[in-house]
């Protein structure tokens, strides 16, 4: 469970000082298909960071599994997310030199398992975003949706508590994307872990269960969407 | 495990660059494969010519000779040599030796006088000792018991001698009385190092003992050594025979005591070693450049690798492995390069005459780099010790950057 109490981040750039988050209370149960909608510059971004312990938040607090995230150091920081967070990037991250294979499995070699489990479990992750016959071909020679699927497949190897994913659908045509988010869905019910997207889309808004939306970093609005099980409202602010 | 394959790979992803940093190294590398070969050498050369011509391995002379030496003090020699020469010769350690007496004399021809340094020398020793029929150029070598001799090129070219001529020389006896002789070139003689090359002759032993009234007196003995004995330690044991049969008036020295040569060419491997750090670290510059461009560019990549948990060290390393395998390779080629350019010229040899002119030293004027595995593997280690270890620096920057940032670049 993440629980976030408050959390303000603002940056600076020279004199001007910018407000990205003001104060945003969220609390966000395992297995949940989350989205967080709003406009640019609202704040997505910057929350999504913050709850992926890329950044540190200026006030409030993030506790992850009753955990607090600011009490960390760096390095222990880098611990967690390698054992509990997958991230699914806008413009799909991979390594230029690896193989969509050897991508996929970075994440869970990190984690020492043994030659043979790390094979096993890339091999049955391949499969499950449907790239099995493109193990060995390069970021380079795979299109924008296949690359994203690797990034997928890369962010869930080490069936991860949650998974945050920036954007994931931006860069891919509506079709391709509804692919991802599909896949996305299927994978979050089958291994229930968390989900939680970004976007300015309104299809991908409709695809999540539950919806929050962001405004001048203050939560504006916060539901369940008709794709979820109960499909009701849990709370608004604005 | 995978850290390496990674580090490999993006060497090989900017190939042209990789291979500029390796050049670098590689240059700086082979360089010093044949610099240290250069030396070595040198060293090599100026040890067989002060054995041969100058100081032997180890030399008995007179302990007090060195303090009048300018006063050519013939009187203090090694007395009675032969019996000397034959203790010396039935030791265990004893390759060969030699028996001299130099003397300074003025030759007259046609009414000038000139100036000339004289080597007493028992020609069969010396055919073994100096190699001696090698550096007779014309003519032979002079013989035991006869009034010949054998001049050096310089010297015939000067006063404008050939085979077959007369050469009446002028000098002090032991007795400080003056004596003449007249001796017959048979020979003319070329060494490799100039020294020898100009006022240079050598006529028999018992001809200049009978010229010099020494009796059965040389000013030093000359010792070389079988392989394996260290001239020190048999100096030292000399020195201690040599009371022990009654004549603790001689003194026993070792070659590296008795000339500075030596120690000026080993002083200059020292500071070889310091110039080559330069080199290497200037190498290690193209090295580090590129890194930081390098981690500048994967930002991003560094971010991704970041977020996914891969810790601060570990990301260093990832880079530093990249770094030390362009160095390694680098030197590699490098050493090879080296070796490539250096074995040609350790056959051949460089003509250093001109560089040589006028140069006081036992060094000859040709010199031929000596190839050897210590040295080659010192240079291959040292390079890619100093680049590797340069290369930590750009390294450790690549943790500082943080992951928002990191994933914040296109
Ligand atoms: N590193 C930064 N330095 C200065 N200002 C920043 C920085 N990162 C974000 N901001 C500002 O903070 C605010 C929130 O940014 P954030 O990236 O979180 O928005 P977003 O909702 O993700 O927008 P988008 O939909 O365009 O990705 C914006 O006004 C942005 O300009
Ligand atoms: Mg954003």
């Amino acid at each position: 469970m993440i629980q976030i109490n408050g959390l303000k981040k603002q940056y600076r750039s020279g004199e001007t000082v910018v407000q990205a988050l003001r104060g945003v209370d969220l609390e966000i149960q395992n297995g949940e298909f989350l989205s967080i909608a709003g406009p640019s510059g609202s704040g997505k971004t910057t929350l999504l960071n913050l709850i992926g312990c890329l950044d540190i938040a200026d006030e409030g607090s993030i506790h992850i599994d009753s955990v607090d995230i600011a009490e960390k150091t760096r390095k222990e920081l880098a611990l967690l997310r390698r054992e509990k967070i997958g991230f699914v990037f806008q413009s799909f991250n991979l390594i230029p030199v690896l193989t969509a294979y050897e991508n996929a499995s970075f994440p869970l070699s990190l984690l020492g398992v043994t030659e043979k489990e790390l094979h096993e479990r890339t091999v049955k992750i391949m499969q499950e975003v449907g790239l099995e016959e493109m193990m060995h071909r390069k970021p380079a020679e795979l299109s924008g949706g296949q690359q994203q699927r690797v990034a997928i497949a890369r962010a869930l190897i080490k069936s991860p508590d949650i998974v945050l994913a920036d954007e994931p659908t931006a860069n891919l045509d509506s079709e391709t994307g509804q692919d991802i988010l599909d896949l996305m869905e299927v994978l979050n019910a089958k291994h229930n872990t968390t989900f939680i997207f970004s976007t300015h889309d309104q299809m991908v808004m409709d695809f999540a269960h539950r919806l929050v939306r962001l405004h001048d970093g203050l939560i504006h609005s916060d539901e369940l969407t008709r794709r979820a099980a109960g499909g009701t409202k849990v709370g608004s602010r604005g | 495990m995978k850290l390496r394959k990674i580090a490999w790979r993006n060497i090989r992803r900017n190939t042209r660059r990789s291979i500029l940093s390796m050049s670098a190294v590689a240059i700086a590398a082979m360089a010093f494969v044949f610099l240290f070969s250069m030396i070595e050498g040198m060293k090599q050369d100026v040890a067989y010519n002060l054995q041969t011509f100058v100081t032997g391995e180890v030399r008995i002379r007179h302990s007090e000779f060195e303090k009048y030496k300018h006063l050519n003090p013939l009187h203090l020699g090694v007395d009675n040599y032969t019996a000397l020469a034959e203790r010396l010769e039935s030791m265990e350690a004893v390759r060969t030796i030699s028996p001299r007496i130099k003397f300074p004399t003025a030759i007259y021809k046609e009414g000038s006088t000139y100036r000339a340094q004289g080597q007493g020398v028992d020609f069969e020793r010396e055919a073994e000792y100096q190699g001696l029929e090698e550096y007779v150029v014309k003519g032979r070598m002079p013989r035991n018991g006869q009034n010949e001799v054998l001049v050096a090129t310089g010297l015939a070219k000067e006063m404008n001698l050939d085979i077959g001529d007369n050469f009446t020389l002028l000098t002090q006896t032991r007795g400080r009385g003056m004596n003449a002789i007249t001796f017959k070139i048979t020979g003319l003689s070329h060494y490799q190092f100039d020294g020898l090359n100009n006022s240079f002759f050598q006529a028999p032993l018992d001809r200049v003992q009978y010229f010099l009234r020494m009796d059965n007196s040389v000013s030093e003995i000359l010792i070389k050594l079988k392989e394996n004995y260290s001239a020190e330690e048999f100096a030292a044991g000399l020195n201690s025979s040599l009371t022990d049969w009654g004549r603790p008036q001689l003194e026993a020295r070792m070659w590296k005591d008795i000339s500075q040569t030596y120690s000026f060419v080993v002083m200059a491997d020292a500071i070889y070693f310091i110039i080559a750090l330069m080199f290497f670290l200037l190498g290690s510059t193209v090295i580090i450049n590129t890194m930081m461009m390098t981690i500048f560019e994967r930002r991003k990549e560094i971010g991704t690798i970041n977020a996914m948990g891969m810790t601060g060290p570990e990301i260093v390393r990832l880079f530093f492995l990249e770094a030390f395998f362009i160095a390694a390779i680098g030197s590699f080629v490098g050493v090879l390069a080296g070796i490539g350019i250096t074995y040609p010229t350790s056959i051949y040899g460089l003509n250093f005459s001109a560089a040589m002119e006028g140069v006081d030293m036992e060094v000859s004027q040709i010199l031929r780099p000596v190839l050897n595995f210590k040295s080659t593997l010192f240079v291959f280690l040292y390079s890619t010790f100093i680049a590797s270890v340069a290369s930590f620096i750009p390294s450790r920057k690549s943790a500082k950057i943080k992951p928002v940032e990191a994933l914040r670049a296109i």
